[in-house]
């Protein structure tokens, strides 16, 4: 099963990449540990998941093919 | 002053504006919180529209390294209060729209009371402590706010406590229920911002405020909109519970309603399953052409125990019973070898 990731903001700082497939992933659980992993900083930045365009909450299944926005706060003005 | 809709001609001639929308704008009282890079472009183009009555509030002194992007100041303006300087050259350059300035800072104790003189209210902040703060007595108040924010090539622009077509509101709160770590998101000052990005971000907001007042088009009520300068990237999520999710709780007392909402979703389920088998069929169909290129039997034993493995490792990994699966896949294999034998059987 492979999903699209995207990265918002201050965590495409850290990722240096805007979008990537991830694989065998099923919830939003398994990809938060796969990214602190792949990329530690991001245990420091508070973001949100939006999984197919709709902000969801920890835990939430991972469909085939679907894309996750990983989206932080912005603080400019 | 009586204000002439001479000026506002080339809006009003607009379809669905008219003289009764730009009335609606003379009337409207919008406060901009923070007349900073954010601020100057949704200030100058609220007042440009003709919007009544306008608020700043800002406690800051204008600097050096604001001028290239708060695009109401010049150099002979820094060390100045920015709201003074604000007033100034939003009055002259649009004297229909009566400009109040407020030079200190937005907290607490004058939250509430600023806050109720207004309409609505505009987010041009950098800053989490005045971001929760609005939300919050925005929420009090009920009125709406608009959200604007920037990170480096980026911006985030959003409605909150405004009513979607279904009648939902969201608040910021909903989207990012926690401040963050302090330090851990940057603002302007530490993280560099290029001028133009908050001169678009916050003429969407005032786009958005203009749209509130006069009804026209949707708001970005209950959707984060984020914007990527480098790329052009605009991407809007939905905020909030979605539908289904709604349902539930609103029913969560109603026992019967309840059982009805979660048959519809069930039966919402199978229909998308059937789909998904109708899908399958039709792949499957595609296997046989090439099977019988390649003089293959249609039963390919070995190529269905693996797959059946597969099938049975991922059901553990879901959490499955094992046993369900393997009955269903029997199934769904038979089905598979009965629509492959129709194009054999042609051959």
């Amino acid at each position: 099963m492979k999903i699209q990731v995207l990265a918002f903001g201050q965590i495409l700082d850290i990722t240096q990449k805007d979008s990537w497939e991830e694989e065998g992933i099923l919830n939003l659980n398994q990809l938060q540990e796969k990214l602190w992993n792949d990329y530690p900083a991001l245990k420091e930045i508070s973001f949100v998941f939006s999984i197919n365009k709709q902000i969801s909450k920890d835990g939430a299944l991972l469909s085939d093919g679907c894309e996750v926005a990983l989206l932080p706060p912005f603080s400019g003005g | 002053m009586e204000k002439s809709f001479k000026k506002y001609q080339r809006q009003i001639s607009l379809p669905g504006f008219g003289q009764a929308k730009q009335q609606q704008l003379f009337d409207a009282k919008i406060l901009v919180i923070g007349a900073g890079g954010l601020g100057c472009p949704a200030l100058l183009y609220l007042a440009a529209a003709g919007v009544g009555e306008i608020g700043i509030i800002d406690f800051d002194t204008i600097e050096e390294s604001n001028l290239h992007r708060q695009i109401l100041f010049e150099p002979n303006d820094i060390g100045i209060l920015k709201t003074e300087i604000a007033q100034q050259k939003l009055s002259a350059k649009f004297p229909d729209s009566k400009i109040i300035s407020y030079p200190f800072l937005f907290q607490e104790s004058n939250a509430f009371e600023l806050i109720s003189n207004y309409d609505l209210v505009i987010d041009g902040s950098d800053n989490f402590t005045t971001r929760y703060l609005v939300d919050e007595v925005c929420q009090q108040l009920n009125k709406p706010w608009v959200y604007g924010s920037v990170s480096r090539f980026e911006g985030q622009v959003a409605v909150f406590n405004y009513p979607d077509k279904n009648g939902t509101k969201s608040l910021y709160t909903d989207l990012f229920p926690t401040p963050p770590k302090e330090g851990s998101i940057l603002n302007c000052a530490e993280a560099g911002v290029i001028g133009v990005l908050p001169g678009i971000i916050g003429t969407l907001q005032a786009n958005e405020a203009i749209k509130i007042i006069t009804g026209l088009g949707t708001p970005l009520a209950n959707k984060l909109l984020t914007y990527h300068s480098l790329f052009n990237r605009f991407y809007e999520t939905k905020i909030g519970l979605n539908q289904s999710e709604v349902k539930r709780e609103d029913t969560f007392e109603n026992p019967s309603g309840l059982l009805d909402n979660l048959r519809t979703d069930l039966n919402e389920l199978d229909v998308q399953l059937m789909q998904l088998l109708v899908k399958r069929n039709t792949l499957v169909s595609k296997l046989a052409e090439p099977k019988i290129a390649l003089n293959l039997g249609l039963v390919q034993p070995e190529q269905w125990k693996t797959s059946l493995e597969k099938r049975l490792l991922e059901a553990e990994n879901l959490g499955i019973s094992k046993e369900y699966i393997e009955q269903i896949f029997s199934l769904i294999h038979q089905e598979s070898i009965t629509e492959q034998k129709k194009i054999y059987d042609r051959k």
